[in-house]
């Protein structure tokens, strides 16, 4: 298949403008290798993680009675997602969140949970100013949080202002989520703009989140995987320097995560309740990506697409493949 | 086992309902319905082993419909 050649070949032709026109192609292409070798991609890329620590990655916060409505109702979850195993949990502030607000959150979830669980606080750029990330980071230092993610109207592109904050506040710092591709995640980690790396299989696929890994590795850090998913697991068992599977997004009154398409045939699942009582995962064992996908459904509600055969790819010499 | 050539490419976007989840602000919201929208892909070969990927959104599905054909060999 030689994915690497295709991989090298799409990254020349996009440079950067849409990963996930490489990303979905490789992890298809991945599957296929699996099928054709009759082996989980996890085996192909020498995995030996079997269990996957997960944390509990919220909603992002509401203002609905029963819901993730405040800081007490975000300590509550938290409380409940320890009694069933999750070694760690992850704030989504509200998208209108104050620092009043995320602090109080912070300090509720912290004096409840923390030194029971990791805890982590990811914004998602909610804050408006520099000014209020660093606030909110101060709060995450008295609570000893693991992480601090994203917290900022940059919306996580200045390595500057995240070298800036680095100095300010103690939390390690994870960004790179909306910086696209490998070298310019890596040169993030080369400014001192965070202290974990972040990919998702979606953007780059399989081929470019263990390039990633690998180029976390030689740093000494951390590559944190985005959101969950078959080929995110089949990646986190090969990668020695990843800590926990994304299970995102859940909430107290939701079992399964309601934005993903209902396409297993197979018994795959991500929700509150995947986790066995240690808070972990399996890897799926099947070939490929080891999951089964209903194509009845699929092609049932189906609105759009192609098919493509032998020549109907662009004839530009220029895009060919790279030699 | 010989190598195997792709030979043709799918790509499908496909509907769903999303219940009690707004997709957008990501936030519970009971009651409510949404349509959500997934990307289906598969690889085949001549050997007849075919690869898979469904996920959710359609952000891929536009450079996909660039991308899919070229690797078909």
């Amino acid at each position: 298949m030689e994915r690497e050649k295709i991989y090298q070949s799409l990254k020349l032709w996009l440079k950067g403008r849409a990963w996930q026109g490489i990303g979905l192609i490789d992890i298809a292409l991945w599957d296929l290798a699996g099928k054709y070798y009759d082996a989980p991609i996890y085996e192909l890329l020498g995995g030996y993680r079997k269990k996957l620590p997960c944390y509990a990655s919220t909603h992002v916060g509401d203002y609905i009675k029963g819901g993730l409505n405040s800081p007490e109702a975000f300590a509550d979850f938290a409380q409940q997602c320890l009694e069933m195993g999750y070694p760690a949990f992850k704030i989504h502030e509200w998208r209108d969140v104050t620092p009043k607000q995320g602090i109080a959150t912070i300090h509720a979830v912290g004096k409840r949970v923390g030194g029971k669980m990791d805890l982590m606080s990811d914004p998602a750029n909610s804050y408006n100013t520099f000014a209020d990330a660093v606030k909110v980071g101060r709060a995450c230092d008295e609570e000893g949080f693991f992480w601090y993610e994203d917290p900022y109207l940059d919306c996580g592109h200045s390595q500057f202002a995240h070298r800036k904050l680095r100095q300010l506040i103690k939390t390690p710092l994870l960004l790179t989520e909306h910086v696209t591709s490998l070298e310019p995640k890596v040169d993030f980690v080369l400014a001192d703009a965070t202290d974990f790396l972040r990919g998702d299989p979606n953007d780059g696929g399989i081929t470019g989140i263990m390039k990633l890994a690998s180029a976390a590795e030689a740093l000494g850090i951390d590559l944190e995987l985005h959101a969950a998913g078959p080929a995110h697991r089949q990646c986190m068992a090969a990668i020695r320097n990843s800590n926990y599977y994304e299970m995102f997004p859940v909430h107290p009154k939701l079992k399964t995560l309601s934005y993903s398409p209902p396409v297993y045939k197979s018994n795959y699942w991500d929700g509150l309740d995947a986790i066995d009582k240690d808070g972990c995962v399996t890897v799926p064992e099947g070939p490929g990506l080891g999951v089964e996908y209903d194509w009845d459904f699929i092609m049932k509600h189906r609105t759009g697409g192609a098919e493509y055969k032998e020549g109907s790819a662009i004839k530009n010499p220029r895009f060919g493949r790279i030699k | 086992m010989s190598k195997p050539i792709i030979t043709r490419t799918e790509v499908h976007e496909f509907e769903y309902e999303i219940r009690d989840h707004n997709p957008v602000d990501f936030i519970y919201e009971p009651g409510s319905v949404y349509i959500g929208r997934g990307t289906a892909l598969r690889i085949h070969t001549d050997i007849g082993v075919s690869g898979e990927y469904v996920t959710r959104g359609l952000a891929g599905a536009p450079m996909l419909s660039t991308t899919a054909p070229w690797v078909v060999d």
